[in-house]
């Protein structure tokens, strides 16, 4: 068998191709989320760990990030404020990290977004402002972006405001 | 050619063999992660339903029992395991609108009993309380036969709550539910007609209607609204390039929202909320950025109740403040006469490198700001010092109106004291000498907050 005639080629590029493909792909997988953004966000890996002392405020800040992130300022804010208000409402959990990983309750905790970035400074900043009770939506428990599909059931809520593309209601 | 053929089969073979062992990996990878993540939802459900169980159980002795100390520790236990069927249920892969009534009904059926066992040994279960917790038995009833009946379907096998999940995931866009969205719905069905309770803690029906005391005026437009905005906001040199009034708010506090623009930037727009009726600020919040400090926090601080005072806001002191990202929020509370009114309070933000004021938040005063009818107090501030434990030492005092935490009022005597180097604030109600609070203050390196 000589490995040199041009026909063994092709199968030794598919075979290369397949190995490194698997090794890859589990090395993808075993890394979970966290590696999931491993090349666009490696320098922000030691702060982005879940390991990091993440009290209530810098986990509220993520989830701003997460969800908020391209809002304007007073967006963040309300969106902090609605997870404040949700810890004092009966019908949600009590407590900050209750509201945040409630399952399904944001989809940038369900896809694991929050983890994969640092929160920008004024993702931060809000999150204190909401913390010490700021609350541009005046005590509403929802937010949604209206142009995008969402179930038609939050439609039954009443409608307190709209900043940025969020409709902020209770 | 046979020895080609020969080989690349041999070689596709073991590519296969590769591919496939692979694949299995996965698989069983997938399993055990599946059938990990149902063994916690599967821990969360059975936990949520003995709790609740607990509660049915809890709410009937408390109606048997006939000691009132005995009645103290049912009802603690209730609270405690309310709170712990609540915790669990918010734990499971439902959609909100199926789980909301359930989660209500817990809350409130823990908070409600707590609230009994503050009360007074007259007062303990009233004729009231007993109708009602006569009717939150029966509910809590017919919700654990429908917890239940979940538990037989989920035990049968009929659902796994993994297929929850992908339900959910489905239901969020499309709009279909799952079958333990189904499921839940019923459990949660049971529970449409609960009492409106209303008592002394966090999660009774009356905060939710609570009407903003301190909005009093003519109405006004728009237009106003802007102008008001106007002469509030400190620009502080800044040019305004646009004014948007960007719609009204209909919240609590009906309000108008107004923008202005300093540049082209995104964190160059100033947003406020002026309120219908009477045309007071309700909040604003510039979100530019503080490079370096340049003043101190006394000066802030100046700066601050300087500030309040040129826009007509008199009588408030300062009470405790935060620096965060070189921004010192200031928490001014109301004062009437010599007494510290806590739940009317206003929040000022002011930058440390140029002392502008960059924010303003008034929602608290003016949800409860009134005049108020304070009641005489019953017992001196002398013998208020009485009741503090002797091992605090005192060192500032002065009465003050504090919040329950059913948003009533309180008159209290306030001491700060100090103990082995930490801070306390201690509230002894001035109408029974109860201790009523105890707060220890915080001292972190971005200031001092009261926890």
């Amino acid at each position: 068998m000589d490995l040199q005639k041009p026909q063994y080629h092709l199968a030794i590029a598919i075979a290369v191709f397949l190995l490194f493909s698997c090794a890859g792909y589990l090395v993808w997988q075993q890394g979970g989320p966290n590696t999931a953004s491993y090349f666009d966000a490696s320098k922000n890996m030691a702060e982005a760990s879940p390991e990091s002392n993440a009290d209530n405020m810098e986990l509220l800040a993520r989830v701003i990030q997460g969800e908020a992130g391209d809002e304007p300022y007073l967006g963040k804010v309300a969106v902090g404020a609605v997870l404040m208000n949700r810890t004092r409402s009966a019908s949600f959990p009590n407590s900050l990290s209750g509201v945040i990983f409630e399952p399904y309750a944001f989809e940038s905790v369900s896809n694991g977004l929050i983890w994969q970035f640092a929160p920008s400074d004024d993702a931060v900043r809000a999150a204190g402002d909401a913390f010490s009770g700021m609350d541009p939506t005046y005590g509403a428990l929802f937010f949604w972006n209206p142009s995008k599909p969402v179930s038609p059931w939050i439609w039954s809520r009443q409608i307190i405001a709209q900043i940025g593309n969020h409709v902020f209601g209770r | 050619m046979r020895n080609r053929y020969t080989t690349a089969i041999i070689a596709l073979a073991v590519f296969w063999g590769l591919t496939a062992f692979w694949g299995v990996t996965q698989v069983q990878a997938k399993r055990k992660a599946e059938t990990a993540l149902e063994n916690k939802y599967n821990r969360a459900f059975y936990e949520s339903l003995q709790r609740s169980k607990n509660v049915e159980a809890l709410l009937s002795k408390g109606l048997a029992s006939g000691s009132t100390n005995n009645m103290d520790t049912l009802f603690s236990d209730l609270w405690s395991n309310a709170n712990a069927a609540q915790e669990n249920l918010h734990q499971l892969p439902l959609s909100h609108n199926v789980v909301s009534r359930t989660s209500k009904f817990l809350s409130q059926v823990g908070d409600y009993s707590y609230s009994i066992t503050k009360q007074d040994q007259g007062k303990k279960l009233t004729e009231r309380d007993r109708k009602t917790m006569r009717e939150l038995y029966e509910k809590a009833g017919s919700l654990n036969k429908e917890m239940m009946a979940v538990e037989r379907q989920a035990a049968a096998g009929r659902f796994h709550w993994g297929e929850v999940k992908q339900g959910l995931r489905s239901n969020l866009t499309k709009g279909s539910s799952s079958a333990v969205d189904n499921t839940f719905r019923r459990v949660d069905s049971q529970l449409q007609e609960i009492p409106v309770l209303i008592y002394d803690g966090p999660f009774s029906d009356h905060l939710e209607r609570a009407k903003p005391l301190g909005v009093i005026g003519k109405g006004i437009t728009a237009d106003q609204a802007q102008k008001i905005a106007r002469r509030f906001i400190d620009f502080k040199n800044a040019k305004i390039t646009e004014t948007k009034s960007t719609g009204a708010v209909r919240g609590k506090i009906p309000a108008f929202s107004v923008e202005f623009h300093t540049g082209k930037n995104d964190g160059d727009v100033i947003s406020a909320n002026v309120t219908k009726k009477g045309g007071h600020m309700v909040y604003y919040i510039n979100p530019r950025s503080v490079a370096s400090i340049k003043i101190s926090d006394s000066k802030a601080s100046t700066l601050a109740e300087d500030f309040l005072q040129s826009r007509g806001i008199k009588d408030m002191v300062p009470t405790y403040t935060m620096r965060m990202r070189n921004i010192l929020t200031i928490s001014f509370a109301y004062k009437q006469g010599d007494v510290v009114i806590y739940p009317d309070l206003i929040k000022v933000q002011v930058a440390l490198d140029n002392g502008q004021i960059l924010g303003y938040d008034a929602l608290g005063f003016l949800m409860s700001h009134h005049k108020r009818d304070l009641p005489q107090p019953r017992l001196t501030m002398d013998e208020a010092r009485q009741k503090i434990n002797p091992e605090l030492k005192v060192v500032a005092e002065r009465m003050a109106v504090i919040p329950t935490t059913g948003k009533h009022e309180l008159l209290t005597y306030e001491f700060k004291a100090e103990m082995k180097g930490d801070t306390f604030l201690v509230y002894i109600s001035a109408l029974t000498g109860e201790e009523e609070h105890i707060f220890k203050l915080l001292k972190t390196p971005t200031g001092t907050l009261a926890l």
